[in-house]
């Protein structure tokens, strides 16, 4: 194994989200726009907050919260 | 890069005081019988760098460093490790804070803190003989996964929010549920839907001959509808107020009852007075009776009290009639104050009845109480006032005489009447009864079942939210693991090939180190026997278990150091006790060859092994070593050195100059016994056989002597002189040896410095202080004898100049 494998492989936290975005591609019981706010995340490597997916749910509430 | 360069160590564990330990770049290889203070100096070197003494701390009820880690006989322990980085020395201590310290001795420390750089005997095993769950905790520090983790837990956090969010609307849609069941008079078994709560309010309109609604669209125009047929009943509360009043009135306790009860209570004052004036003072039945016994009893002619004269008889029926007089004057009493009692009770149930009244008649009625209503509630309460004493019959009969009953009745029919009245003027109120349920369940249901069904709408959408960040975690579990298991495979891919190393065509080895499907902290292993697969303490042997243990350890310290190089240390603390000769051959050149870019230190009890660690690191690591042997250890003194350079060191050193000379010849005895045994093994000097290894000096000079001069004409020239002084003091050495005994106390000094000088000259001759070793014989170079860089080099024969 050389250097470089070993560099590339000690941080986990990239190989794992390699592996993330790969599953997150493939996977099928994920509504297409979960899957795609979730891609977006990742967009610049481990996503530092998750306030698009925290927002999914919000306005979602909200808006039945109003309707209500 | 920073590496040891000398442990000090003061009362710690086996050690009193010292000797100080010094570490070559390449490292130190340290030899001595167990129990000899080994491990006490790998537990100091840990203590300062990690903070922690694993083989100590190690978390058993009463064993920790705190408890244990001072020698026995000292009050303190003290530990001074120098650092290096070259030109600059870093002390450390016990105390040491690690704020006060450099930025690169800091991350040494750091590093040193969360990996592994220390595999002992008793944790060889740890990593196969643990629950899998240690084994990831073990694994744990280097797994470098802290933002991924982190998402993992936001993900889950983003869980728990929908979770609650999902509690409170279902917690809410079910009170709906409940209200509305409630008020359609639903079953808990019946489900509320279209269908069912229509069908509900749908007979309640047909209650109140309203039209049935086709659907629950229709409830709208239902309501307006059932509000436009109620508008005449705007008033019904009223009416509600007006027919409770009636109900009270109706409820005022009939007069007739109430004048009995006076009667009563009259007739039983009049009697009880009446009976009360004919008595005759105060009445003693006991003493009526037993004076009445005394006469009796002693048959007296006179009374004992006022002496006049009685006769039994007479006496008798005096008593008896006093007797009856009293019983029908308490039975009067009795009779008197139930009748009072049932009087009070029935006066004031009646007062309580009317002010009821008088209270309700404002509200409901909207008018005044009316003059002679109130009259009489004034006077029934001034009545029972004064009366709340007995008083006189007359007062009795006047007061509450028969004439109070027309005016009572009279003003209850006039109350009741008006009340009446009143409530009459109302609408149907049955009527207004139907219309109000219908109204009230349509508008229940046109609230309640909204409020539910868009509840019901938000409990799936959130549901749906739940699957969805539930399908997120589980994907991002699996990639954790994925990346986990990678590195897993790298680590057992290069522990196999240390495997191999140590037992090449054994069909051993080819580990696997798997992250289960259930759960997430935890870590299987499984390895390769010929063709079985499963755990490695099933199908191996003791010494296979124990390569696989440090294999994996090696290559865990491998993956370390790849991340972290700033800790090139490893410490191996006499491991390897179950594996054979030529198995340890292969481990000691694994080790010095694998890991030339570390800091090696070797502990070790076996010789022989420590024999092949000395040449694995000479052929396989260019930096140095130091090569260390214990030879014994007392609980007062700790470890003595037992090793040729210690000798060397002493002699040279000024405490020789003022030593006694029986010393200076055991010391020089040492060292030649020391030098004798190297140099034999390195010149393939012929030695007669002894079991076990165990050679004298003797067998060792004259085979060594005899084979200078036959085989290194150099050699032997040029250390003749000090050769010859050696071979001379033969007795000497022979009788002193390397031993104390009563002769070498007769020794004088000439004698004694004659022979540490012809030793000491010897060593300068065999011994490169530069490469650190003997010289030995290089048979690829005819037969010439030299040290590794060839800093001194003897030819078979002479060279001429």
């Amino acid at each position: 194994m050389s250097e470089q494998e070993f560099e590339d492989l000690s941080n986990l936290n990239v190989v794992a989200a390699n592996e993330f975005k790969h599953a997150l591609a493939g996977n099928t019981a994920l509504l297409p726009e979960w899957k795609q706010i979730t891609t977006q995340l990742f967009e610049n490597g481990i996503p530092q907050d998750l306030d698009a997916l925290s927002k999914l749910i919000t306005e979602e509430s909200n808006a039945e919260t109003e309707a209500t | 890069m920073l590496r040891l360069k000398q442990l000090r160590v003061k009362g710690v564990r086996g050690i009193v005081d010292g000797p100080d330990l010094f570490f070559e770049t390449g490292g130190l290889l340290l030899c001595g019988d167990n129990g000899t203070g080994k491990s006490s100096y790998v537990d100091a070197v840990e203590k300062v760098l990690a903070g922690k003494c694993s083989s100590l701390d190690i978390g058993a009820r009463g064993v920790s460093w705190r408890k244990q880690g001072t020698h026995v006989n000292c009050q303190d322990s003290e530990v001074e490790l120098t650092l290096t980085d070259g030109p600059q020395d870093i002390i450390l201590t016990l105390g040491t804070d690690p704020a006060t310290l450099d930025k690169q001795t800091r991350i040494f420390l750091e590093a040193a803190r969360q990996q592994s750089f220390i595999l002992r005997r008793r944790t060889l095993l740890d990593f196969i003989d643990t629950e899998p769950r240690k084994r990831y905790q073990a694994i744990e520090s280097f797994l470098n996964l802290d933002e991924f983790a982190s998402f993992e837990a936001k993900l889950k956090d983003l869980e728990k929010t929908v979770e609650a969010k999902l509690t409170v609307a279902c917690e809410s849609r079910d009170q709906h549920e409940r209200t509305l069941r409630e008020q359609l008079g639903l079953d808990k078994l019946v489900s509320i839907d279209d269908a069912t709560c229509l069908q509900a309010v749908n007979e309640t309109l047909g209650i109140a001959r309203i039209s049935a609604m086709t659907s629950l669209g229709d409830i709208t125009s239902t309501l307006a509808k059932l509000e436009s047929l109620l508008t005449p009943y705007k008033n019904m509360e009223a009416l509600q107020k007006v027919q409770l009043l009636v109900d009270s009135i109706e409820r005022i306790p009939d007069v007739a009852d109430l004048l009995k009860a006076a009667q009563e209570y009259t007739d039983a004052r009049r009697k009880f007075v009446t009976e009360e004036a004919k008595l005759k003072g105060h009445f003693y039945v006991q003493v009526l009776e037993k004076g009445l016994a005394w006469i009796a009893e002693d048959d007296l002619s006179r009374c004992p009290l006022c002496n006049n004269p009685v006769t039994l008889p007479e006496v008798t029926a005096y008593v008896d009639m006093r007797l009856a007089e009293n019983k029908k004057f308490i039975q009067l009493k009795q009779r008197q104050s139930r009748a009072r009692s049932i009087f009070e009770d029935s006066w004031r149930t009646w007062r309580d009845s009317f002010e009821s009244v008088r209270n309700q008649w404002i509200d409901a009625l909207n008018s005044d109480f009316p003059d002679e209503a109130i009259q009489i509630a004034t006077g029934l309460e001034q009545l029972l006032e004064s009366h709340a004493t007995l008083l006189p019959v007359s007062t009795i009969e006047r007061d509450i005489g028969s004439s109070l009953e027309g005016r009572f009745v009279e003003v209850a029919k006039s109350l009741g009447a008006t009340a009446k009245r009143r409530r009459d003027s109302f609408p149907d109120s049955v009527r207004y009864s139907q219309l109000y349920n219908a109204k009230l369940q349509a508008s229940a249901t046109s609230i309640h079942f909204k409020e539910i069904t868009e509840l019901n709408r938000r409990i799936s959408y959130l549901e749906t939210c739940n699957g969805q960040l539930r399908v997120l975690s589980d994907l991002a579990e699996k990639s954790r693991k994925k990346a986990v298991q990678k590195l897993l495979d790298e680590i057992v891919e290069i522990a196999d090939q240390y495997i191999q190393r140590i037992h090449p065509s054994e069909r051993i080895g080819n580990p696997k180190l798997t992250i289960p499907e259930r759960g997430s902290g935890s870590i299987d292993l499984t390895s390769h026997f010929h063709s079985e697969t499963g755990d490695p303490r099933g199908h191996y042997s003791e010494g296979h278990v124990d390569s696989l243990g440090l294999c994996l350890f090696l290559a865990i310290r491998r993956i370390h150091h790849t991340q972290h190089p700033e800790l090139s240390l490893l410490i191996l603390d006499d491991v390897l006790h179950s594996v054979d000769a030529n198995h340890r051959r292969e481990t000691a050149n694994l080790i010095f060859e694998e890991f030339k870019d570390h800091q090696v230190i070797v502990t070790t009890h076996d010789s022989l092994w420590f024999e092949y660690l000395k040449l694995a690191a000479r052929n396989n690591n260019q930096a140095k070593f130091i090569q260390r042997r214990i030879a014994s250890w007392t609980l007062d003194t700790g470890p003595i050195w037992g090793d040729h350079l210690s000798n060397y060191e002493w002699l040279v050193s000024s405490k020789s100059q003022k030593a006694k000379p029986a010393d200076k010849v055991i010391k020089a005895g040492l060292l030649l016994e020391e030098m004798l045994q190297n140099l034999c093994n390195n010149l393939w000097v012929s030695v007669p056989f002894r079991i076990r290894g165990d050679y004298t000096i003797d067998p060792l000079w004259t085979s060594f002597y005899a084979t200078i001069r036959k085989k290194n004409k150099e050699f032997s020239a040029k250390a003749e002189s000090c050769l010859k002084e050696i071979d001379d003091l033969r007795n000497l050495r022979n009788w002193v040896g390397a031993h104390w005994n009563e002769w070498a106390q007769t020794l004088t000094n000439s004698e004694a410095g004659a022979f540490a000088k012809a030793v000491l000259e010897l060593r300068e001759y065999a011994y490169c202080e530069d490469c650190r070793q003997f010289v030995r014989r290089i048979p690829e170079l005819d037969g010439v004898w030299s040290c590794k860089r060839e800093c001194k080099r003897y030819s078979r024969r002479q060279r001429t100049v």
